[in-house]
């Protein structure tokens, strides 16, 4: 493993920012750390860098441990949150300065720059100033200096946060692809679990100053592991009668479930359908157009459940009656989560076996 | 609000007029008195060896102060800003202190101190050290008063600024004095500038306390407005207004200057 942290505690006064962290990543993987805000995982990427000493804990990169370390020594690059570009200084001159500071000869430094500009694709603007770029332009002219004295590890803080979306999407695609290309151990922020799942290989759930959860996020999506993983990934209904719900009985010690929009399929009143007598009927209360589908909200016992109906089929208005079939759902409670699927749905299955 | 309403008229001729009896008039009778007994009297009383001295005297306290207070309010704003400590706000508090102190209190208090009485009078005998009654004491005591400018107009500066620049640097192995001097001095070079103006401008004027420990020698421990009010003692009108000319222009030099710093700095700002 290239990255390891090892029980590392962080505490700002009575707030405990870092709580017995653990993790490894493997040499040139692409991870994030995916949290609520407060969650302090800012803290555990600026404790990696060296900006913040920890409370106690070893930090690892390449087999070496780094705590004693000075942050300039520990060969990171580091893109901040609001990039914080040398604003007396052009492009250039931020660019190049990392490597004037390691005394590289100006030769060097002058090609390496116009490499670098090349693959930001800001070529042409060495001279400009960052007051004068777009967001999306100090985003890469960030990557890009961060990136110039060659680092072993790369981290992101928010990089993608102050950029507008359009430009977003084309960015973490850019930055997925550039450090592939480079090859080189990064780390980024986010606190978009979107952008998570399409840029990392890995995510590391962090809440509370701990890691909740990490593996790839098909991983993370299809088997969450704590009750906060379930309730954070994914647009969900949280309730907490489930066992109005046909086919699911109140399980002791779980107070919660956690129902994701897939879980639930809505069928129309004159639609055909298998399973058709463990659906139950239920009304639409609201429609909301979200471009590749539609996200709707059902009242079944009074519960407000959270689903998705597809664009191509005949739209679902709102006040309509439709039959809804919860097929499982995640109950948590404390500490403990438990998948259970609708038992009407397996007898069904069962008998047509 | 309406272009030619009443209000709007009102408020600007309440201020021209308020400006002009309080300012204009004051500055106006200066320079008819100085030159009352006609310009040669007037040269005269600037080419007076006391006069040179009192105007020597006054810019090497001035020059002092301000290179203290420079040197202090940097470091001061640096540590205030960049360093978070619990009892930070007592000592960015304690910075204010001048600016409460009335100036004659402020030269009492060293005075007592650094006098014959003072507790401090064993140490500096045995260092043969002369702070009251002296130059030394003048010099102390406009640092004293002038203390807070510089620290308090860097210090807003570089809090809203932030420490991404100054870490993003460090990161890339920058020493300490290479992010200062790359990274924090040119954003902050305008408000300093603007702070070392104020500085001189009240260091320049700074009557109180200096007249407190001076002693009033003269041709040794007087400074500029120490000699106006002198001269004006001794029933000297149009000597005192001719010394007092001198402080006029030094204010106005500084006026523009200001105004110049003022207009550079908001221009960097965008």
């Amino acid at each position: 493993m290239y990255i390891e942290l090892k029980n590392i505690n962080k505490s700002f006064g009575t707030y405990k920012a870092s709580d017995d962290v653990s993790f490894a990543l493997p040499a040139g993987s692409l991870s994030a750390f995916l949290g609520p805000s407060g969650s302090g995982k800012t803290t555990i990427l600026r404790i990696l860098a060296g900006l913040e000493t920890p409370d106690s804990g070893d930090i690892i990169i390449d087999g070496q441990r780094v705590n004693d370390i000075t942050p300039a020594k520990r060969g990171i690059g580091f893109v901040f949150q609001n990039y914080a570009l040398f604003r007396y200084m052009t492009v250039f001159d931020n660019i190049a300065f990392g490597m004037k500071i390691k005394k590289i000869s100006a030769d060097r430094i002058k090609k390496r720059v116009g490499e670098l500009t090349e693959l930001i694709g800001l070529k042409g603007l060495e001279n400009r100033y960052p007051a004068q770029l777009s967001g999306g332009q100090k985003q890469r002219v960030a990557f890009a200096r961060a990136i110039a004295p060659e680092p072993k590890v790369l981290l992101l803080d928010e990089p993608f946060a102050a950029i507008d979306a359009k430009i977003r999407k084309e960015l973490r695609q850019w930055l997925k692809d550039t450090i592939k290309k480079l090859n080189i151990t990064s780390i980024f922020v986010t606190h978009d679990q979107d952008e998570a799942s399409e840029v990392a290989d890995e995510i590391l759930i962090i809440n509370k100053g701990r890691v909740e959860q990490s593996g790839s996020p098909l991983a993370v999506y299809k088997k969450p592991v704590t009750p906060f993983v379930a309730q954070f990934i994914g647009e969900n209904s949280l309730i907490n009668n489930y066992d109005k719900l046909k086919g699911f009985y109140r399980q002791e010690g779980f107070s919660t479930a956690v129902i994701r929009p897939e879980f639930i399929s809505i069928f129309k009143e004159n639609e055909q359908y298998q399973n058709s007598y463990t659906a139950e009927p239920g009304v639409v209360k609201t429609v909301t157009f979200r471009g590749s589908h539609l996200e709707i909200v059902v009242i079944l016992h009074g519960i407000e459940l959270k689903a998705v109906w597809p664009t191509d089929r005949e739209l679902l208005i709102s006040q309509e009656k439709v039959g809804v079939l919860v097929k499982k759902m995640y109950l948590i409670d404390g500490g403990n989560i438990r998948e259970i699927e609708n038992e009407a749905l397996i007898a069904d299955n069962s008998v047509i076996i | 609000m309406g272009k030619k309403s009443p209000v709007k008229y009102f408020l600007i001729a309440l201020s021209s007029i308020f400006v002009f009896v309080m300012l204009i008039m004051p500055l106006a009778v200066i320079l008819s008195e100085a030159f009352k007994n006609g310009f040669s009297a007037y040269a005269n009383v600037l080419s007076d060896s006391f006069t040179l001295h009192a105007l020597q005297l006054t810019l090497f306290a001035t020059f002092a102060a301000v290179v203290c207070n420079t040197v202090f309010g940097l470091f001061a704003a640096w540590a205030l800003t960049r360093f978070h400590y619990k009892r930070s706000k007592i000592l960015t508090t304690i910075i204010d202190i001048p600016f409460a102190i009335s100036p004659v209190i402020a030269g009492l208090i060293f005075s007592l101190t650094f006098g014959r009485i003072g507790w401090a009078q064993p140490i500096l005998n045995y260092f043969h050290l002369k702070i009251v009654f002296a130059v030394t004491g003048i010099v102390l005591v406009t640092i004293f008063v002038t203390l807070p400018f510089i620290a308090r107009t860097v210090m807003p500066v570089l809090h809203a600024r932030g420490t991404e620049e100054e870490e993003a640097a460090a990161l890339m192995g920058a020493g300490g004095f290479t992010i200062f001097r790359k990274i924090t001095f040119p954003h902050i070079k305008w408000a300093l500038l603007y702070g070392i103006i104020l500085c001189t401008a009240r260091a320049m004027g700074e009557f109180g306390a200096v007249s407190v420990i001076s002693g009033h020698l003269r041709g040794k421990t007087d400074t500029l407005p120490l000699l106006v009010e002198i001269l004006y003692n001794d029933f000297k009108m149009a000597d005192a207004f001719a010394v007092s000319t001198i402080l006029v222009l030094l204010a106005l030099v500084l006026l523009i200057l200001k105004n110049i710093v003022e207009y550079k700095w908001h221009s960097a700002k965008e």
